[in-house]
């Protein structure tokens, strides 16, 4: 592993760890799992450059679907709904190109920002604004007719994997999904293809001063659902604006600073099953009044890197920071901040089962990647799960993800894992209370740690290439 | 950022700030003893419900009795003239709430919990519904026995605002998580500290110094002005989340009165007292520094927009907008820019639905500017024009905007020459 994504992760869960709780989707976004190399705040190590280029944007994306037969919804349950979603973006936004050298060949990477950074009066949203109004008539005996109508943040980061020089651009890869709301309702790799997808030079991109157009419209008809997309989306990048000073080692960088980072192959194993019901109190607007059903997460993720770390000032004992990381006995660990964290990649699916009166809908879909975040407190190492997926109820109705919708954490003794590796369970869910839905989530996760690597690093927040 | 967050902290005693539970719900509807026929919004009913963040993890020094609610996925629901089971007509829209409630001791009610929308204020949006914040308001706290500082501020109030009912229902409860946890986290402390250091940097300490000073008081006499903002409903389906497909409106703003006092001041240091005359001369030739001025101008806004459903919705009322004075910015400062802004309030909202200040402006919030020389400053009388336009699609919406104010300034006092006063190192 390079240093570059092990600075990254560290600061990225010291950050984390700070918002409780820490696995929430919304963090878990910002940490981009699925970057080629996981960056965050600052640029990391070894940034050579980093350029902003202001965007503008006009336009919408709109989604109008239905139940259709052909592609099974009488199976899934979703042959009563239909819908309009509307997915606005921000009027300004910012693309980020970061550029910086691996393994002696200079990379980028490239993300359009559309969280809103810059000053702007009115209530502050992260990312554009997804609207989702939708009907639910079934046929026969199936239930009553109802409507959800909602609104969420959506979109507020899209990837732009760089290849040969090249970034390409597309809604597709938008994060949070611009299609998930609590309504049912089609998924975003449902329409994937039907978004454009625009390659745009790296030089063009720093010389600014473009338009790139993601307009386009086509039908689809797939997992149960068909409709009908189209995009006038627009984008007029401006001037760049680049800061060459980033990681260069600069004088006005603290120094005296050490690093202690060890390293596990880990993976995780197990399910989280999430109960849900309508709230009596918020229920009706969303249509999910006696709504009942079930979430499950089933993961059987790949090996990977897990690291934990801390850094501290250099004079202070090397055996402090052990200690605290659980690999020593004999230091003195106040005061120092443990943290870590674990992207979870591999085989996972969600499995959706939700029920209103006679009628169940009930979907499934690959769960994407997720992320472990791990902390250190008073001698017990937390670790707190949150998957990437916002919308977990995927095409059926149900609640979103949010920060105070806890999801899975467990403890264990630091010094009982920390030395020689071992197994933690996240057996611990939590309290589920969004618009129109109440519930809880049980969980049975099981994260499993190899032996330890440990490394030091002094100097660690000056040099680009420390150690 | 790395160097911010890498600084160990120093050990302070952060206290777990209360934690909120529970839900806030703003609910709305047009009441005919407040004139929702004539307002066209009997048929009006929305609500907002806010389920405040978990705030487990903040913590706050010095300790304080403050809740905070914020919810970044409330959403405001309005159901709008016509509709029927089968045929909804729902305005929908995200409406991300931010305020704090105080928990104060008052003489005559006891322990009460009062609303402050610190950065954005519960409203109804661009739906139909109450004009302003409904964050101002104020309910009964309770005590909750215990260890753990703890209160109920459960509760339903109803109060009239414009041509409706608001009802606000709180089943809020907060407690403050037990034991205090030291800042030490090791690196930078804890992440929701509302704790504050010290602004002094050392060596920074004043001294006595000349300093070149014109300060100006003009009397504004003859403002008037119309800013307008004529919209529609856009293309189905982009209407369709505030149900504006078929909706077309005209918002009119009347500027009529203000403030009657603008000062302008502008100073540099400097080695050699200076002359009124001489002062004059620099602050016409963009040698000194030009603050900032501004006057509060009293509107009176009118709305007039059509329901898709063929009724209309009417509001008209008073409030204020600033005209605010600045330098532009160059290394003289030899222009002065009067910009009409929209704070302190939206003057695109009323009872009725439409499009607000930032759908109208985007990241400004100037409806119409004017450019005047700084050689002009002085004259007994200066008359300025301001205007601005443009056309905007924004969410539900689409439209133009036009501004005019033209307003008239007589100078009833100009000091000019040198003063002595503290200079901090480096000011000029």
């Amino acid at each position: 592993m390079s240093r570059r994504p092990l600075i990254a992760m560290l600061i990225a869960a010291v950050l984390a760890a700070w918002g409780a709780p820490a696995a929430s989707a919304g963090a878990l976004n910002q940490l981009r799992p699925d970057a080629s190399s996981p960056t965050f705040v600052g640029g990391g190590s070894g940034t050579d450059s980093f350029t902003e280029i202001p965007v503008r944007l006009h336009g919408a994306l709109a989604v109008q679907f239905h139940g259709d037969q052909a592609t099974g919804c009488a199976a899934r349950g979703l042959c009563g709904f239909s819908g309009t979603v509307i997915w606005q973006p921000p009027s300004t936004g910012t693309i980020a190109v970061d550029t910086f050298r691996d393994r002696g060949r200079t990379e980028y990477d490239v993300s359009l920002n559309l969280s809103g950074g810059e000053f702007t009066i009115g209530p502050p949203v992260d990312g554009g604004t997804t609207t989702a109004d939708v009907r639910f008539a079934p046929n026969g005996s199936a239930g009553s007719a109802s409507i959800c109508t909602d609104a969420t943040a959506t979109g507020a980061d899209i990837e732009m994997p760089v290849r040969f020089r090249a970034a390409s651009l597309s809604l597709a890869a938008a994060s949070p999904s611009l299609l998930g709301t609590r309504c049912a309702g089609p998924l975003q790799s449902d329409i994937a293809s039907l978004l454009v997808r625009r390659v745009v030079d790296v030089a063009t991109l720093s010389h600014g001063q473009a338009g790139v157009s993601l307009a386009s419209s086509g039908d689809f008809a797939v997992h149960g659902l068909a409709g009908t997309v189209t995009s006038t989306i627009q984008l007029r990048i401006g001037s760049p604006r680049t800061d060459r000073s980033l990681g260069g080692g600069s004088s006005s960088q603290p120094s005296g600073f050490r690093e202690v980072a060890v390293s596990y192959r880990a993976h995780l194993d197990g399910r989280v099953l999430t109960y849900i019901h309508g709230d009596p109190l918020s229920c009706a607007p969303l249509g999910s009044c006696g709504a009942n059903g079930t979430l499950t997460l089933r993961e059987h993720s790949m090996p990977g890197m897990l690291v934990l770390g801390t850094i501290t000032r250099k004079r202070r004992p090397l055996r402090d920071a052990l200690t605290a990381l659980g690999l020593r006995k004999d230091g003195d660990p106040r005061g120092i901040l443990v943290s870590g964290i674990f992207f979870v990649r591999g085989p996972a699916t969600y499995a959706v089962d939700v029920t209103q009166g006679a009628a169940t809908c009930m979907d499934t879909a690959p769960a994407g990647p997720g992320a472990l975040f791990l902390r250190v407190m008073q001698g017990r190492l937390d670790a707190q799960f949150g998957s990437a997926q916002d919308a977990p109820h995927l095409r059926c109705p149900g609640p979103i993800a949010a920060g105070a919708n806890g999801f899975a954490s467990g403890l264990a003794p630091i010094g009982s894992v920390a030395p020689h590796g071992g197994t933690i369970h996240l057996r611990t869910g939590g309290k589920l209370e969004d618009d129109g839905y109440a519930g809880r989530s049980a969980a049975d996760l099981t994260l499993t740690l190899s032996r330890p690597k440990v490394q030091v690093t002094t100097d660690a927040l000056r040099s680009p290439n420390p150690g | 950022m790395v160097a911010c967050c890498a600084v160990p902290a120093a050990a302070l005693a952060d206290t777990p700030t209360l934690n909120p539970s529970g839900t806030l719900t703003f609910s709305w509807r047009g009441d005919p003893a407040r004139g929702c026929q004539a307002a066209g919004v009997c048929a009006v009913s929305g609500s907002l419900e806010v389920i405040p963040d978990d705030q487990s993890g903040s913590s706050e020094t010095p300790k304080s009795r403050d809740i905070r609610i914020e919810d970044d996925n409330a959403v405001v629901r309005v159901t709008d003239p016509g509709s029927t089971p089968t045929q909804p007509h729902i305005c929908t829209q995200l409406e991300p709430v931010g305020m704090v409630l105080t928990v104060v001791r008052t003489h005559s009610d006891g322990l009460r919990a009062t609303g402050l929308p610190f950065s954005s204020a519960p409203s109804s949006g661009d739906c139909a519904g109450p004009v302003g914040s409904l964050g101002a308001f104020s309910v009964p706290a309770r005590r909750l026995p215990g260890p753990t500082e703890a209160y109920d501020l459960a509760n339903t109030q109803s109060f009239g605002s414009g041509p409706y009912t608001v009802t606000i229902k709180s089943t809020i409860r907060a407690r403050r998580p037990a034991g205090s946890r030291p800042g030490g986290f090791g690196l930078g402390g804890s992440g929701s500290s509302s704790s504050s250091s010290s602004g002094v940097v050392s060596g920074s300490k004043p001294h006595k110094g000349l300093v070149e000073l014109v300060s100006m008081q003009y009397r504004l006499t003859g403002v008037s002005g119309t800013v307008t903002a004529t919209f529609a409903g856009r293309p189905d389906p982009f209407c369709a989340p505030l149900d504006a497909c078929g909706a077309s409106g005209v918002v009119t703003d009347v500027i009529s009165g203000s403030e009657d006092q603008l000062e302008l001041i502008a100073q540099r240091v400097v080695k050699r007292r200076v002359s009124r005359r001489g002062g004059l001369a620099d602050l016409r030739s963009g040698r000194l520094q030009l603050f900032a001025g501004g006057v509060l101008l009293a509107d009176r806004l009118s709305a007039n927009v059509g329901w898709p459903v063929g009724l209309a919705c009417t509001d008209a009322l008073r409030q204020h907008n600033a005209l605010d004075v600045d330098a532009i910015e160059s290394r003289r400062h030899t222009s002065l820019l009067f910009g009409l802004d929209t704070q302190p309030e939206d003057p695109f909202r009323s009872a009725c639905p439409g499009p607000a200040a930032t759908d109208v402006l985007g990241s400004s919030t100037t409806l119409a500017r004017a450019v005047m020389p700084v050689s002009e400053l002085g004259r007994k009388s200066l008359r300025i024009v301001a205007s601005g336009h443009g056309r905007f699609v924004m969410g539900s919406y689409a439209g133009s905007r036009s501004g005019s104010l033209s307003f008239e300034m007589r100078l009833v006092r100009l000091q000019a020459g040198t003063k002595v006063e503290d200079v901090f190192p480096g000011e000029s």
